[in-house]
């Protein structure tokens, strides 16, 4: 791969590489560290601190690689912020850089959820934190019911293929507590299925 | 309720086999994480529906990736291990799938893609799932299903943050809980 052609227009690779600004491990532990005890709301509502940090800061990427990135991670299956994280580490430093990117990332608000967990366990005799827990599980499920409506119209779908994605959306469901089969099992077939009944190629986003 | 954790005997193996199985369905940005989760650990009685729900909430107010519940799904299950073992289930297929799509991106686009039209219709039935094995694991009162209702739709039209309907919950519960378990009962 020649030096200056990656990430450009048509390349297949947007792979580490010698123009990347050259972290060490050490480097991208703090970085991403940092990042990830500042930034909240997952990472779309972090992208202009990425912006600032990666692109005007540090400038380990462009602004159009960050796009370029945040895009790529939100298609592949894996957490997008962690995956985002992740791309740039392996971009920084390949895949070992990946790997203390996406650690490090996670590392400031799963042990923040460590150290909640612990202490609600400690408390768990108080009334008030059982009231609170069943509120909050009201509320996430809510959430779960909400979100599922709002990924199912998500793409501005014709009539056409809402109904044929009922049957996809609703079959799941169904097979899980009707004909008692496992989640996993119903998600992969409704995935290969699905593709089947809506043909790829017909389901285009009106935006 | 939150229980002792010393007396769960969920393996660590199981915990990051399922939880690595499980970050494969956040694709597209939907969390079908939850419905494996859900579907595997809560509806099999093995984590209460209370616990799951409690490390998401939590998860949602902490910075950095939302999936950092997964450590306190860990917990619940396992404890130290567990959760230790949840961040590296979460951690391996996304490494690898991270360092995959950023060296051979535009190749691997188009596979995705095939997909990516169906996984909304999949995740919201994942999500759909996930919510209905909820709910039949928790006593709702009457008046509480109009809140799960207004929750949802909400959430599905004003798109409300997870943030803002936890924390909401949280302070309706503690009210509650102190209206409730303090004030009216020591008076009465």
């Amino acid at each position: 791969m020649q030096e200056g052609q990656e990430g450009s227009p048509g390349d297949e690779t947007i792979g580490p590489r010698e123009t990347c600004a050259r972290l060490s491990l050490f480097q991208i532990f703090k970085l991403f560290f940092r990042l990830g005890s500042v930034c909240f709301g997952g990472m779309w509502a972090a992208m202009d601190r990425l912006e600032r940090e990666l692109v005007d800061k540090r400038k380990i990427i462009t602004s159009e690689e960050q796009k370029s990135l945040m895009l790529a991670a939100a298609i592949i299956p894996a957490p997008k912020f962690l995956a985002f994280a992740a791309m740039v580490g392996y971009r920084i430093h390949g895949f070992g850089g990946a790997v203390v990117a996406l650690i490090s990332i996670l590392f400031p608000g799963a042990s923040l959820v460590l150290i909640a967990c612990v202490l609600s366990t400690q408390a768990a005799d108080s009334a008030l934190l059982n009231a609170v827990q069943h509120s909050v599980g009201l509320g996430v499920i809510g959430l779960l019911l909400g979100n599922a409506a709002r990924m199912f119209f998500a793409g501005n779908h014709s009539i056409s293929i809402l109904i044929r994605g009922l049957f996809i959306t609703a079959g799941i469901p169904v097979f899980v507590y009707l004909v008692q089969g496992p989640l996993i099992v119903a998600a992969c077939l409704s995935l290969i299925c699905g593709t089947f009944i809506l043909r790829v190629g017909e389901v285009i986003p009106n935006d | 309720m939150i229980e002792s954790t010393e007396s769960l005997s969920v393996g660590v193996v199981e915990v990051v086999s399922v939880i690595a199985f499980s970050t494969l369905f956040s694709l597209g940005g939907g969390n079908g994480q939850l419905a494996i989760i859900q579907d595997h650990w809560v509806a099999a009685g093995v984590l209460s529906p209370a616990l799951f729900a409690w490390a998401y909430a939590i998860g949602n107010f902490v910075p950095g990736p939302k999936v950092s519940f997964v450590a306190g799904v860990g917990y619940f299950l396992a404890g130290f291990p567990g959760a230790f073992a949840c961040l590296i289930g979460v951690a391996i297929p996304t490494a690898i799938g991270a360092s995959l799509a950023a060296h051979w991106y535009e190749r691997m686009r188009g596979y995705v893609e095939i997909f990516l039209p169906v996984s909304g219709f999949v995740i919201a039935g994942m999500m759909l799932t996930a919510g209905i094995g909820l709910a039949v694991h928790v006593e709702i009162a009457h008046w509480e299903v109009l809140f799960v209702f207004a929750v949802a739709g909400l959430v599905w039209l004003r798109r409300w943050d997870p943030a803002l309907v936890v924390g909401l919950a949280a302070v309706i519960g503690s009210l509650r809980g102190f209206v409730l378990d303090s004030w009216v009962l020591s008076i009465f």
